[in-house]
């Protein structure tokens, strides 16, 4: 279903929004204009930032309430359907912000709910400024609070200039993002800011006040005879779960043009490639990456995948020099930083794709984190040895374990962070509680009583929202693309709440229904293989390419003066020394993206 | 399963002695050599990262500080004695004071702790406590965990130690997390029903064993097969030869004779003279950051297809034919 705010790569001017809400509306509207944006006399203080990457439009009304947004929408006709069904019928031109505005207003959170997009929306609500976020976080929200006044924006860096807020480093959230790779939840790596969660809404007071509305969390919805080991077949679950992937898929297709898939040759994109080419009717063209015909690579799985689809198939190489050109590029864009090594090279697909003159490019992202991909057996049997573990008769012993096995710097912080960021961190709230609402849920309403599925939500809700959409929507942006992940569909992730776990992880094989549901599209050899993963040369760039600028980055004058790191830790590392295991160069990749962002953002 | 003591020039079994020969008492030149000794062997031990170790595995350190054999040429092969009994390895060690990094609790099996679910370590004695919390004593429990899918999934790989020390330190280490792999002692066998029917879901799935280059540590095999019908058990050593070719520190027991002890036909003539003469080597004696990382390699790397030209050496496999580094 093609949205009203679907476009070519490069036809429309691309923003991101801006809002401000204070007692005094002029008061509000100062502060847009304190951070350099476009303000109207006597009109409610939303504004577009010009000349930045992203899909904002507005200001819109709709009913007396105004808006402004970054909201593609994928099944218009439903919200249609149910605003006339509500006896409150949208023009059939409506756009899609105004669509989502119609819906909030007319139906509430069921009607945010119904909607399935890619949406972030701030609406002024007499005294209040109301956030809010789609259910997966395929967009992102930020707000603060200074002077008085709230402002919210999908662009940080609007964030950052604003004079009122006079943020800095939040030393927190930077243990955060060496714990993680990326900030997992609230958390910015600015004072004072933080981040809209997806499936809220926040109503956002004049006086101050915040309240939340937590419209949309997945549940396990298991039926009881399936909680017995009995029930339905897991075919049936796969049946079902094909007829949700195509309807995913199919309103996620633009209209009457070509569309692009990101295929690494696993079954996550190959499915979505089938599926794409089974329901388009245009050209499908499928993008692939080799770091070197030397390297472990997954390109015959892809080849293979696009000739027995017959989609357009182009491979990009990625080479280091390419890398280290890049890198500092990439962090700029990235309102939170991504210590991920395929930054710069999913940045070079979305170049591809626009220069294709595509406007729309599907991915398989979220096969992994919905329906039980690898990473998942070490958290099981470290349940089973917890009683015997340090540490694991404490109470977060079990977010603790996961943490450790992210293999990030977790473990390192002891021996990365100055002895002046430790002590400042003593008292800071700690990581763990980040992932404590999944992996040790309270007994509430929703409370997944698998220890699977608490793994999935986990992943789904940190990884999913924090690291996974945000990336693709932040880089695909740059370039005018739209990236949408089918396999993030709402109601598909609903069902795989819905199916025992079992189904999910089969014996050892992973994502076992998805497989199922798919199986007829695909080669076998495809479906049964093992993950073996897209093999990246970290540890390559950073001893070649990009050893210059690590160096200069990490162990110069501007890094020692910011005085996160220890020098003795970053050399060692350099070095190949340092760790147990050979993951330095990951560990680097993380210092490297977060001085770079830092800089990229001029914080101190 | 618990070990058998060494000989008198050997290694005893690990047994904090507090306050033996207590801080302040008068040392020589050869206790403050053994001091400074005992200082490089805990720096060594914990490296690289911060590596959690055992109290004979820091031992095991302290002789490789103060016999360095690993400087010499690799062509000679051969496990030397340890240059420094057990006892004043102890006596050392209750003169340092304060916390020493990375070192472990006592083992369950020394008696020094509580062997109880929700016993901890406080790692406060007169001389010097222990780095880490973890529970002394408990073994095996599953079923700790409220969820009801615990046990519902496949499991490809299951280690098994001879000694419980090794394994409560292989678990500190996280190794059940990076290799996604139980990590039980001998004396937790037989497995549990639901261990088993996890490794009943995975085709190809391995138990595999870590031992000690002993008689005992070699039959250990043998007897998990012989409890575990239709289990595939994998010895991953160590052998005789993995001793040698490592040069650790051996002890030197009473000589016995062959045929009293079922040993794996794979073992080589040298190998079996070795073992004759009364000697064994521990998995402790590896260096830490060595076990892990081999450990690690081994349960997680492929097998050795069934169909192969290493299919006549299966006997070695079951002797512990994998490969360790040479030094």
């Amino acid at each position: 279903m093609r949205g009203r705010t679907e476009r070519r790569a490069g036809e429309v001017t691309m923003a991101r929004f801006c809002a401000c809400l204070a007692a005094e509306p002029g008061r509000a509207r100062d502060q847009l204009a304190s951070m350099g944006l476009p303000v109207r006399d006597g009109a409610p203080a939303l504004a577009l930032i010009e000349d930045e990457p992203g899909y904002a439009t507005g200001p819109f009304g709709a009913y007396g309430r105004t808006a402004v947004g970054e909201v593609p929408l994928h099944n218009r006709p439903v919200l249609f359907a149910a605003l006339a069904a509500a006896g409150s019928p949208a023009p059939p031109d409506c756009p899609d912000g105004e669509l989502l505005l119609r819906c909030w207003v007319r139906l509430g959170t069921a009607g945010i709910l119904a909607a399935e997009g890619m949406f972030a929306l701030a609406v002024r609500e007499d005294d209040h400024l109301v956030l809010i976020r789609d259910q997966m976080g395929a967009r992102t929200l930020f707000y603060a609070r200074a002077g008085d006044c709230w402002a919210a924006s999908t662009s940080l860096r609007a964030l950052r200039r604003w004079p009122a807020l006079g943020t800095g480093l939040d030393l927190a959230a930077v243990r955060s993002f060496l714990t993680f790779a990326y900030l997992p939840g609230e958390e910015t790596l600015l004072r004072g800011v933080r981040e809209v969660l997806p499936g809220r809404c926040l109503r956002l007071a004049a006086d101050g006040s915040v309240k939340e509305e937590h419209y949309w969390e997945p549940a396990e919805r298991l039926a009881a005879d399936a909680r017995d080991g009995e029930g339905r077949s897991g075919e049936s679950y796969a049946l079902r779960l094909r007829e949700l992937l195509e309807e995913a898929t199919a309103m996620r297709l633009p209209g009457a043009e070509a569309v692009g898939v990101l295929l690494s040759g696993g079954v996550d994109s190959s499915l979505v490639t089938a599926l794409a080419a089974k329901l388009h009717s245009h050209p499908v063209h499928t993008y692939s990456i080799s770091f070197g015909a030397e390297l472990p690579n997954e390109l015959g799985y892809s080849g293979l995948v696009a000739a027995h689809c017959g989609t357009r198939h182009r491979v990009l190489s990625v080479s280091g020099d390419a890398v280290a050109a890049r890198l500092a590029e990439v962090a700029a864009l990235l309102d939170s930083p991504v210590g991920d090594p395929l930054t710069v090279p999913n940045l070079m697909l979305a170049e591809a794709v626009a220069g294709d003159g595509l406007g729309v490019v599907l991915n398989g992202e979220g096969g992994d984190p919905v329906f039980g991909g690898p990473k998942n057996l070490p958290m099981l049997v470290n349940e089973m040895h917890r009683r015997q573990l340090p540490g694991g008769e404490a109470e977060d012993a079990r977010e603790t374990a996961y943490l450790r096995s992210y293999r990030k710097c977790f473990t390192d912080l002891p021996d990365l962070l100055t002895p002046g960021v430790l002590d400042a961190l003593a008292t800071a709230p700690a990581p763990q509680r980040f992932v404590t609402p999944y992996l040790r849920p309270a007994p509430r309403d929703g409370r997944m009583d698998h220890l699977l599925n608490q793994l999935l939500h986990c992943n789904l809700r940190t990884k999913g929202a924090h690291h996974i959409l945000t990336k693709v929507e932040r880089l695909t942006s740059s370039q005018s693309v739209q990236g949408r992940s089918p396999l993030f569909d709402r109601r598909v992730v609903d069902h795989a709440f819905a199916t025992p776990p079992r189904w999910k992880l089969n014996g050892a094989v992973e994502k076992w229904v998805l497989k199922e549901a798919v199986r007829d599209l695909l080669p076998d050899t495809v479906v049964d293989r093992p993950k073996s993963g897209m093999r990246v040369p970290v540890q390559q760039w950073l001893g070649g390419p990009l050893r210059e600028l690590a160096g200069d980055l990490l162990l110069g004058r501007e890094a020692r003066a910011r005085g996160l790191f220890r020098q003795d830790t970053v050399r060692a590392w350099m070095r190949g020394e340092g760790a147990l295991l050979p993951r330095q160069g990951g560990k680097l990749w993380l210092v490297l993206t977060l001085e770079l962002w830092l800089r990229a953002y001029d914080i101190s | 399963m618990t070990r058998g003591t060494t000989g008198a020039e050997g290694v005893r079994a690990g047994r904090r002695v507090r306050g033996a020969k207590g801080a302040g008492g008068v040392r020589g030149v050869r206790g403050r050599l053994l001091d400074r000794a005992l200082d490089a062997a805990v720096a060594r031990a914990g490296a690289p990262g911060r590596i959690l170790f055992t109290e004979r595995q820091l031992y095991y350190e302290l002789c490789r500080v103060m016999r360095p054999v690993g400087r010499l040429p690799r062509v000679l092969r051969f496990t030397p004695a340890p240059p420094v009994p057990y006892g004043r390895f102890e006596e050392a060690l209750s003169r340092r004071r304060g916390e020493i990094r990375g070192l472990l609790g006592p083992d369950p099996a020394s008696g020094t702790g509580a062997w109880g679910a929700g016993a901890w370590d406080t790692g406060t004695g007169d001389g010097g406590g222990t780095a880490d919390g973890l529970p002394v004593g408990d073994s095996f429990a599953p079923g700790a965990s409220g969820e009801p899918d615990l046990y519902d999934y496949g499991l490809p790989r299951l280690l098994v130690c001879q000694s419980r020390s090794v394994a409560r330190m292989l678990l500190a280490n996280d190794l059940h997390l990076e290799a996604a792999c139980p990590v039980l002692a001998a004396d937790d066998l037989p497995l549990d029903p639901r261990l088993l029917a996890g490794l009943a879901r995975v085709e190809g799935a391995t138990v595999h064993v870590l031992h000690d280059a002993s008689v005992a540590g070699l039959a250990l095999t043998a007897r998990l097969r012989d409890g575990h019908p239709g289990v595939r058990v994998a010895s991953l050593g160590l052998v005789p030869r993995h001793a040698i070719a490592m040069r650790l520190t051996a002890a030197r027991g009473p000589a016995w004779v062959p045929c009293e002890a079922r040993l794996p036909a794979g073992l080589d003539r040298r190998e079996r003279e070795w073992l004759a003469r009364g000697r064994s080597a521990e998995v402790e004696a590896v260096h830490p950051a060595r076990l892990l990382r081999t450990v690690q390699r081994l349960v997680r790397g492929p097998r050795t297809p069934v169909h192969s030209v290493w299919t006549g050496l299966r006997e070695l496999r079951a002797a512990g034919f994998m490969t360790w580094p040479d030094n």
